[in-house]
């Protein structure tokens, strides 16, 4: 498995919603969970893929004829990957929203 | 699932490389048909398809957990374009030679009424006869699949400096007087073609084509078939010698060792139906 160089915002929400999900993912429903394009999911799937972090096969439903659809999961290595860069963005965020203390301009009255 | 979704499926994997398209046709005309079922646009669902086939181009490691793998070599992303795109890019060459004419009859006939004007009638002329279809070229050269990356570098160098040097061997001491005036027009042609026909490993015989140019050229600079045309759109004829160059280089291609061994790289599956 190779690193990511970018991880982006889009990757990290694809990242999510695939541990979040319980087993192999639908290309398409990670797209309508996420909100954001297909534009912006296909490729970042296809990116981890070519990086061994997942890997894709057919849906073998067979009583859904005509073209199968895309399943994703993670690999081992991946899962463990993406649960610390998901854990790090969580912990960055919890650490962004916690107000600042910001310096007191009052003079010391001690 | 409009007839707009499914033309931009199809048109978003015949642009995609060639290791992409059989997954790629399946998943995404899949998508295509489930989308309504999730609340999805299937239009929106087409366009992200094809700025994914359009804009991430690289080889892609199928893996799979099942044996209906799809499976490329790691290091295949050096050569992931196809035969596909360069008929597109050859397809962009010809239409923008073609428009030069039109672009040339839209150019008011009592000169123009100021220096902007004019660059931007001449600029266009020269982006629209030279610099967009030797960029076409060049690159569709790049992409040529199963060429020699040194035969397609230099191919596509050659094809680059032929149109940069056919903007400016006009200002570069222009010869006068049959047959040395239409040097300008035909050098960079000649050495256009000769880009192509080193790209494409083409046999020797293939060569005698560069006859072509020099033959269009010359019909262009005399002026023969201007009395058949009716002068509105003679000035449509400046593409002629640029044209006899794709004609010369498709001519080519059929003679070419690389023809042969892309033909059949490609054939779209048909999707699967397991009812069967």
């Amino acid at each position: 498995m190779e690193p990511l160089v970018r991880v982006t915002a889009p990757t990290l929400d694809v990242l999510a919603a695939l541990l979040a999900a319980e087993g192999p993912a639908w290309g398409l429903r990670l797209i309508k969970e996420l909100g954001r394009p297909s534009g912006t999911v296909y490729p970042i799937l296809e990116r981890l893929e070519r990086q061994g972090w997942i890997t894709s096969d057919w849906d073998d439903d067979a009583d859904r004829p005509g073209p199968r659809r895309r399943l994703y999961e993670f690999t081992a290595d991946g899962q463990q990957a993406a649960t610390d860069l998901v854990a790090a963005r969580r912990a960055a965020e919890a650490s962004a929203s916690r107000p600042a203390t910001r310096p007191s301009t009052r003079p010391a009255t001690s | 699932m409009s007839a707009l979704s499914r033309v931009l499926v199809d048109t978003a994997v015949a642009v995609s490389p060639a290791e992409h398209r059989t997954v790629r046709r399946e998943q995404w005309h899949a998508d295509l048909r489930d989308a309504a079922e999730v609340g999805l646009s299937p239009t929106a669902l087409a366009f992200g398809a094809l700025t994914t086939a359009l804009f991430h181009r690289r080889g892609v490691r199928r893996t799979s957990w099942g044996h209906t793998m799809t499976t490329t070599p790691f290091a295949a992303p050096t050569a992931p374009h196809t035969i596909r795109t360069v008929p597109l890019l050859v397809t962009v060459a010809v239409l923008s030679v073609l428009m030069a004419g039109p672009w040339l009859i839209l150019q008011p006939n009592s000169g123009y009424e100021s220096a902007v004007d004019r660059m931007i009638g001449v600029g266009g002329v020269w982006l629209l006869l030279d610099l967009v279809p030797g960029a076409a070229i060049s690159a569709a050269i790049l992409l040529l699949p199963g060429a020699a990356s040194r035969r397609r570098r230099l191919g596509a160098v050659l094809v680059a400096a032929a149109a940069v040097g056919a903007v400016v061997a006009p200002f570069v001491g222009p010869p006068s007087g049959w047959p040395v005036s239409i040097l300008p027009t035909v050098a960079p042609l000649l050495v256009a073609l000769a880009g192509w026909l080193v790209a494409i490993d083409a046999p020797g015989r293939a060569w005698l084509l560069v006859l072509l140019p020099f033959g269009a050229a010359a019909v262009d600079a005399a002026g023969v078939l201007w009395p058949l045309v009716p002068a509105r759109l003679v000035p449509c004829l400046l593409a002629l010698p640029a044209l006899s160059v794709v004609v010369a280089g498709l001519l080519a291609w059929t003679t070419s060792p690389l023809r042969r061994r892309t033909r059949g790289e490609d054939h779209a599956p048909t999707l699967v139906d397991k009812t069967v």
